[in-house]
């Protein structure tokens, strides 16, 4: 079963959001290999999805599937946090 | 006194409901389970935020960068530290969060001026430096002209002196000639001296021409010099019964028989110009200036000039008067002008008409005196 995750940054372009990102699914990869989707959210683009998942700030991670809903929040640019992350998640 | 238990709960209590900064407490499921007033104000939420999913903080030792989900606002940016604390016996996460968006703004805006200050600076030196180029370009052409120019001034001075030379020679033999009418006689005497008048002419721009910009140099005492052209111009002193004082003359270094050119041609230009019944009376002194240059002074008690021709005195060729009145080619100044450029110095006038001028040169010092005369 496919491990769903989502990513909220702010302004994805960003520098800081664009490391975030690629820590985030490098380290994904390494550790499931293809077994994970990873959406990134945007909330200056979406902001109302944001708000409507009780996003209160930005970088979220959260596990989305399966059930039930994790979210963690901290800097995701150092693949040791990363890692802890991700063991919080799947936790 | 020691505050009793309860006075230290109120205080604590104050301290919190007052702090700027946001306190929260974050269970280990990532729900809120206590906020403070300032944190209501940073996360600007309606409702309650008790309950409410903040996410699990990850602990860091250092603060963490947030962006601030706010209701119809732009984001805001926040630090938040973490403390791993307990919450009615159970771990959980103490989250202090401090505003710093403005403070951001203002240094992204600082930034953003300083780039732009960077940029500009950036462009203005690389266009300086284009600038620089382009005069460097217009300074050599120009200087090649310049020297193509005296090199044509010599070449036609020198061509033209001889066919000049015909007229006057072929025009002196005629003079003897019996004329049938007087009047031819008199349109040759008129040719020739037109022809002489040339030659002197041409004579005065081959010698500006000829001067040279490289010059051997060597240590002039002015004193010496100025004696010598006293000496050489001894008869028309005399004639004219022109007085010349000098005293407190420098050493300087330079080329002796320009120097001496340049003495020549100033004393000679004061005697010209003098006023009518008014002996003339020429004083050189060295005024004092400073470390780098010997000032020169050399005052007159001539016609002067008037303020508007201060710098047109200097150039080839301007005579202020008429031939009639006052003889010359006018080129004695622009060589003494020439003669200054080529030792890096200057020449000025200041003059009063009907009271006199001063001209004002300029040389640089000697550097090591001793050194040179040894």
């Amino acid at each position: 079963m496919k491990h769903e995750y989502a990513l909220y940054v702010a302004g994805k372009n960003g520098t800081m959001s664009r490391k975030i990102i690629a820590c985030v699914t490098e380290y994904l990869k390494k550790r499931l290999g293809n077994g994970f989707k990873l959406n990134i959210i945007d909330v200056i683009d979406n902001p109302e999805t944001a708000l409507k998942e009780g996003i209160l700030v930005t970088p979220s991670w959260v596990r989305t599937s399966p059930a039930p809903k994790k979210k963690i929040v901290g800097n995701f640019c150092l693949e040791a946090n990363v890692s802890r992350g991700l063991d919080i998640l799947s936790s | 006194m020691n505050p009793t238990p309860e006075e230290k709960a109120l205080n604590f209590d104050q301290i919190i409901q007052n702090s700027c900064e946001g306190i929260l407490i974050v269970d280990a499921a990532g729900l809120i389970r206590f906020a403070n007033p300032a944190a209501y104000r940073l996360l600007s939420h309606q409702g309650d935020l008790i309950d409410k999913s903040f996410g699990q903080p990850l602990k860091d030792d250092k603060a963490v960068e947030l962006g601030i989900m706010r209701l119809n606002e732009k984001m805001g940016i926040g630090e938040m530290r973490i403390t791993e604390t307990i919450w009615q016996g159970e771990k959980a996460s103490l989250v202090l969060l401090l505003d710093i968006t403005e403070l951001k703004y203002a240094q992204d805006d600082l930034q953003k001026i300083n780039d732009q200050l960077e940029l500009r600076v950036k462009e203005r030196t690389a266009e300086i430096l284009r600038y620089v180029e382009e005069l460097k370009g217009s300074n050599e052409r120009l200087f090649s002209a310049n020297k193509e120019l005296e090199q044509f001034a010599y070449v036609a001075s020198h061509d033209l002196q001889e066919p000049l030379r015909k007229i006057t020679t072929y025009g002196d033999r005629l003079v003897d000639y019996k004329f049938t009418d007087p009047k031819y006689k008199d349109y040759l005497v008129r040719m020739t001296k037109a022809a002489l008048g040339m030659s002197h002419l041409v004579e005065s721009l081959l010698e500006f021409s000829r001067f040279p910009d490289e010059l051997s140099m060597e240590v002039c005492d002015l004193g010496e010099v100025i004696q010598d052209v006293i000496d050489a111009l001894e008869v028309k002193i005399e004639q004219t019964g022109t007085t010349v004082q000098f005293k407190n003359l420098p050493k300087v270094q330079a080329n002796k028989a320009q120097m001496s050119h340049l003495f020549q041609n100033l004393i000679e230009n004061s005697i010209k110009f003098t006023r009518k019944g008014i002996a003339p009376l020429i004083l050189l002194e060295s005024v004092p200036e400073n470390d780098e240059n010997v000032v020169i002074s050399i005052k007159d008690n001539g016609i002067g000039i008037d303020e508007q021709y201060f710098e047109v005195v200097f150039m080839p060729f301007k005579r202020l008067h008429a031939r009639s009145e006052y003889e010359g080619a006018g080129i004695g100044l622009s060589i003494v002008k020439k003669i200054a450029d080529n030792h890096k110095g200057s020449v000025r006038i200041t003059s009063v008409v009907n009271e006199g001028s001063v001209f004002i040169l300029t040389l640089p010092v000697v550097r090591d005196l001793s050194e040179s005369t040894s």
